[in-house]
């Protein structure tokens, strides 16, 4: 044991930022990293920071406009939407959906997705290849249609959307980590760790996941801002998200109509997803530079 | 008018070249088209063209096989009935020029226009007609409508060429009314020359538009028919461009890619009347909003008909219409227009009362804690269904009334609504109805009558009333009953109307045009070139 | 080599033939179609012979080797929604789509080839900087808005161009500029990654050292060794696009296959459903299996691996 572990890179976990720092990624990203944080923060405290019940009809006040334009009142900073909705209420609350469903579609999709990449590169074989013929299958469909169809099947609501997306992006991931790990599994520390007597199990847990998992990591970073697009993108094709759920790309859907009428219906939503994309783009190509120089992912 | 050239999606059809059964019929029948139309041929050609966008496909071009309210774009201008609506929306005869009817109201004599004539230059006659009932009942033809009108005609007789008498099976007062859009009248001579499923190829009808070509998804050409018995269009080449998205739909008419444009959603059409080369025409439709309940196995409170009031009271549907509709529709009382036969009865209306609707609840027993569930329709034809739905929640929530709403796409959503067992997990749909027609019996038997497509109530009581409606021969007799029934139903409150819908259009200044009100689909004979 | 071919074929028609259940299964969850074809009027006769007319009623795997039979005879079925042959109808989308694919890919590499090398070669300076934000902005703008705000621009604000429609030159320019600025992004950063690594080989070294100009070092051999995987990319982006533009596709009102297969799955349409979703695998899963022979070609020993 102890010649594997002088071979084989520390684990992610705490060290992470470090490794990062020391491998040439250079400075992190700090606006991205904020906001994303900023991010997290409003999805977790939602209902707390949020200056109104989200989804509140009022009736009074109607398509009033942000404060600092003309007819705007500090009442409703950001104005407020076609049913007197407070917009900073509703970003914030969207921000929730779509940190929920796009964080909670990246991580079922990765687990499903890294258990049967690991299961076809350790075990090879018939396994392999049904597995493989699968994700090809799942690659080969364009996912967006699959997902349309997916909700027409399934249903809207969040936990279908989260599924639907899950559904769309775990080949990806069972790619990439079989293709990782069949490099790995020729590597010294593998090979000994088998003459050790270890299980295959034990030996794909302890020894060749810790080693694929950075580039899992980046890549379910980068898969955040995708997953954010396609829920924006199915509620904008009317399939997504659904009232009274508030995501962004709802939100941008449901102002479209009235962009030239009320532009802040549309902005707001729209600039919260291209930042919040661009932020975890950021966050995955820094951490990219620092894990995969080469640029295999 | 001017055209840029922008305006084409293909150059395939030159407007000197008709499709060719219209070139044929044009040498075959010169002299009858002259006498007919007053027009040279070449002056039809000289005449402008038309570009209307669209926002849906047709489903077919058989007249026997209508799907939908949409598929009306295209009928309603190519085809007729013995009667139809006039420019006032009201039945008057088309292809009929006059009728008897005999005192038990089970006999019709039509008696047809001398000069009505098909698109390919063929008169119209009594065996037409027959045809028409014949093609339309016969089992192969498949035509999922017949129940409604051609079913119930026993015989068609051929008095001669230009008179026929129609026998009823039972008495049917709303006959007249359901012509126009139920029996349209078809070639005889055409269907039999033209094989297995002849208007996929050649769609033949008597309307002001005839057929020229059609590219799925994408457009469909018509040409304005020249010989047509009195509505002869002022425009030569006609296409009805499908453009689904309604923001790109109503950038049509801004670019000057259209000329007219249906549909427009009422957000966008207080921003399109302020530009200056376009002018925002509104008609009445019969196209109805509202939220059925569900007094069958729902909520157990909705079974109640004072609960049902009470939740009709509970939702400002003023209010509601200025902020969603922004004032395009019109309140509705009673679950139809008062422009339909028997809804101009006076009631007393609901009244907006949240105060007194929780009272009613409460004395009723009202169970608080069960949230009602809303189906509503999360994509859909529909203008601001999302808003609408939202918005009576909202307003059942502010008495006391907790609400969770599921949206779903149109074809998960008209499952739900038209199941044949109604799912007790839903307590309220959001819906609409569009009647063909000022006569209310066909809506309301599958709207309320038990068992009906879309009903989700049940009494026997207003169910016998439902089957009655139609056996008149008087029309005041009738009217006085069809008003009891509203009354009645206004009483038992299965719905909560909401609005009766705007028809919007974006029309370029360079015309002139006056929709045909009570009409839910855009009939483009009388549009003119502004003077 | 053969042998690695024969592989790669196998694995594709196993994949073919994996997808045809998925897709089929895939189209029937959606759920009814009689309820969207027939009026509400139909009765329940009519709705039980529209069923037996289609095979609706028959069990569920008998309908599969139906469907499988008349797939391998290129007979995808009628649609329900036009009562065409769902292929044909298909077909005639594909162009479009095609079209539209294409130039995007154009746009995309327009923008994208000269902004990567232009990075490439001054790297940390703020046009690297510029570069950089461009492409991270391209690729977290969202399609629909960029259209609606390139509509709201040139169609609307400045009527400049069509905002929507398909069959002349103009009506290229938008929906081309939406898809291939997001295609761009990723051209871009491939470009300029690729040339950067172009640059450091010891080959171009060596040719700055001769003293070869630089402009011709850049153009004739640096991009030269930084053009395969860039072509590559293309091919695989190309795929995307075709099923990625269904987004933009609705904006622009274009009418290929992306449009139409979200109103059949809307309408439930399932021969359309089937002879799209088939017909577009087909074509992505052709060129994937392309550019890895391609490869597999020009370096042997990705087929040894």
């Amino acid at each position: 044991m102890s010649a594997t572990a002088e071979e084989r890179p520390a684990g992610a976990g705490g060290l992470l930022g470090a490794r990062l720092w020391r491998s040439g990624a250079g400075r992190p990203p700090l606006l991205a990293t904020a906001i994303c944080l900023l991010m997290v923060v409003a999805a977790l405290g939602g209902g707390a920071i949020a200056p109104y019940v989200p989804d509140e009809a009022d009736f009074t006040a109607i398509l009033v406009p942000p404060a600092w334009a003309e007819g705007g009142s500090l009442a409703h900073l950001l104005g407020t939407d076609q049913l007197g909705r407070d917009m900073l209420s509703r970003l914030i609350a969207g921000a929730r959906i779509s940190l929920l469903t796009a964080g909670a579609a990246v991580l079922a999709g990765g687990t499903i997705g890294v258990t049967l990449g690991l299961a076809a590169g350790y075990l090879g074989g018939v396994v392999e290849a049904v597995i493989m013929r699968i994700v090809d299958a799942f690659l080969a469909l364009p996912f967006i249609l699959m997902a349309l169809a997916f909700v027409a099947a399934l249903g809207t609501g969040v936990g279908n959307i989260i599924l639907v997306m899950v559904l769309t992006n775990w080949a990806r991931y069972a790619r990439l980590v079989r293709s990782e790990v069949v490099s790995i599994k020729k590597r010294d520390f593998v090979l000994l760790a088998r003459v050790a007597g270890l299980r295959p199990w034990q030996i794909a847990l302890r020894h060749i996941l810790p080693n694929a998992l950075t580039s899992i990591l980046v890549l379910a970073v980068l898969d955040v801002g995708r997953a954010i697009i396609l829920e924006s993108s199915l509620s904008f094709l009317g399939v997504g998200i659904q009232p009274p759920d508030v995501s962004w790309g709802l939100a941008l859907a449901e102002g479209r109509t009235y962009m030239t009428v009320a532009w802040w219906l549309t902005v707001w939503p729209g600039l919260a997803i291209v930042l919040a994309v661009m932020s975890f783009n950021a966050l995955g190509d820094w951490m990219k530079a620092g894990f995969d120089p080469r640029g295999r992912l | 008018m001017e055209r840029a050239d922008s305006s084409g999606i293909t150059t395939s059809t030159r407007p000197d070249a008709p499709a060719g059964i219209g070139r044929r019929a044009a040498l075959l029948s010169g002299a009858a088209m002259a006498l007919a139309a007053g027009a040279a041929p070449a002056r039809a050609q000289s005449k402008p063209s038309l570009t209307v966008a669209v926002g849906t496909d047709l489903n077919t071009q058989d007249p026997c096989r209508v799907a939908g309210g949409n598929d009306y774009y295209f009928f309603a201008n190519v085809f007729e009935g013995l009667y139809g609506p006039d420019e006032e929306g009201k039945p008057a005869p088309l292809l009929a020029e006059s009728h008897t009817v005999s005192p038990d109201g089970l006999t019709y004599e039509f008696t047809l226009r001398p000069n009505a004539r098909f698109h390919n230059g063929e008169p119209v006659t009594a065996e037409d007609v027959r045809f028409s009932w014949q093609r339309a009942v016969a089992p192969e033809t498949r035509n999922p409508r017949a129940s409604v009108l051609v079913a119930n005609i026993a015989d068609v007789e051929v008095l001669d060429d230009r008179r026929c008498r129609v026998r009823l099976k039972k008495r049917d007062a709303s006959f007249l009314d359901n012509c126009g859009e139920y029996w349209y009248i078809i070639s005889k001579k055409h269907v039999q020359a033209a094989g297995e499923n002849p208007f996929d190829r050649q769609p033949i009808g008597t309307g002001p538009f005839a057929f020229v070509e059609r590219r799925p998804r994408s457009y469909i050409k018509l040409r304005g028919f020249e010989q047509h018995w009195g509505r002869v269009p002022a425009f030569g080449e006609v296409t009805l461009k499908i453009v689904p998205d309604d923001q790109s739909r109503v950038a049509q008419v801004q670019t000057g890619e259209s000329d007219i444009v249906v549909n427009v959603p009422p957000v966008l059409a207080a921003p399109l009347q302020r530009l200056p080369n376009i002018q925002v025409i509104r008609a009445p439709s019969f196209q109805n909003v509202y939220i059925a309940i569900n007094a069958l196995n729902g909520h157990p409170g909705l079974r109640r008909a004072d609960v049902r009031r009470a939740l009709n009271m509970a939702v400002d549907k003023a209010a509601l219409l200025r902020a969603t509709m922004l004032g395009f529709a019109q309140p509705l009382e009673l679950p139809c227009h008062t422009n339909i036969f028997g809804c101009d009865v006076q009631v007393t209306p609901y009244g907006y009362n949240p105060d007194r609707a929780r009272q009613i609840l409460r004395e009723a027993g009202f169970d608080f804690n069960r949230p009602l569930r809303l189906l509503g329709q999360g994509t859909g034809r529909v203008p601001q269904a999302r808003e609408t739905l939202q918005g009576v929640a909202a307003f059942l929530n502010r008495i006391g009334v907790k609400t969770e709403i599921n949206m779903l796409d149109y074809g998960a959503w008209i499952s739900a609504y038209g199941a044949r067992e109604k799912d007790p997990s839903v307590d309220m749909v959001f819906a609409n109805f569009t009647d063909y027609n000022g006569d209310p019996s066909g809506r309301l038997l599958r709207q309320v009558r038990t068992g009906g497509t879309y009903s989700w109530y049940s009494n026997p009581e207003i169910d016998a009333m439902l089957d009655r409606m139609n056996d008149f021969a008087s029309v005041e007799e009738r009217q006085q009953f069809v008003r009891g029934l509203i009354a009645r139903l206004h009483e038992e409150a299965p719905l909560i109307p909401l609005w009766t819908l705007d028809s919007i259009y974006g029309v370029s200044k360079r015309l002139s045009w006056k929709p045909t009100p009570n009409v839910s689909w855009p009939v483009l004979w009388n549009v003119r070139r502004a003077s | 080599m053969a042998r690695f071919i024969l592989t790669r074929l196998g694995q594709t028609l196993v994949t073919l033939a994996l997808l045809t259940i998925l897709i089929f299964v895939l189209a029937r969850l959606t759920g009814d179609p009689t309820p969207l074809v027939l009026p509400s009027e139909a009765t329940e006769a009519d709705r039980a012979f529209f069923r037996e007319q289609y095979g609706l009623d028959r069990p569920i795997h008998e309908q599969y080797v139906v469907f499988l039979r008349n797939v391998l005879h290129g007979d995808f079925g009628i649609s329900f929604r036009y009562r065409e042959p769902a292929f044909n109808l298909v077909l005639m989308a594909i162009g479009p789509t095609l079209q539209l694919a294409g130039v995007s890919m154009l746009v995309a590499v327009m923008l994208g080839l000269p902004l990567g090398i232009a990075a490439a070669l001054r790297p940390g300076s703020w046009l690297a900087a510029a570069v950089r934000a461009y492409a991270s902005f391209g690729q977290a703008v969202p399609t629909f808005w960029s259209g609606l705000m390139l509509i709201f621009l040139f169609a609307i604000t400045l009527p400049l161009l069509p905002s929507s429609g398909y069959g002349e030159v103009e009506n290229f320019v938008l929906p081309a500029v939406t898809l291939g600025f997001y295609a761009s992004a990723s051209v871009t950063m491939l470009t300029w990654a690729n040339m950067t690594e172009a640059l450091r080989s010891d080959f171009v070294q060596m040719e700055r050292v001769l003293g070869i100009p630089r402009r011709l070092i850049v153009l004739k051999h640096a991009l030269r060794n930084a053009s395969l995987p860039i072509v590559t990319y293309l091919g695989l982006q190309f795929g995307l696009l075709l099923g990625g533009a269904v987004v933009t596709e609705r904006v622009f009102a274009w009418p290929g296959v992306g449009q139409m297969l979200v109103d059949a799955i809307l309408n439930r349409d399932y021969p359309v459903v089937q002879a799209a979703v088939m017909l577009t695998a087909v074509l992505v899963m052709t060129i994937n299996l392309a550019v890895d022979l391609l490869y597999a070609v020009l370096d042997p020993r990705v087929s040894r691996s």
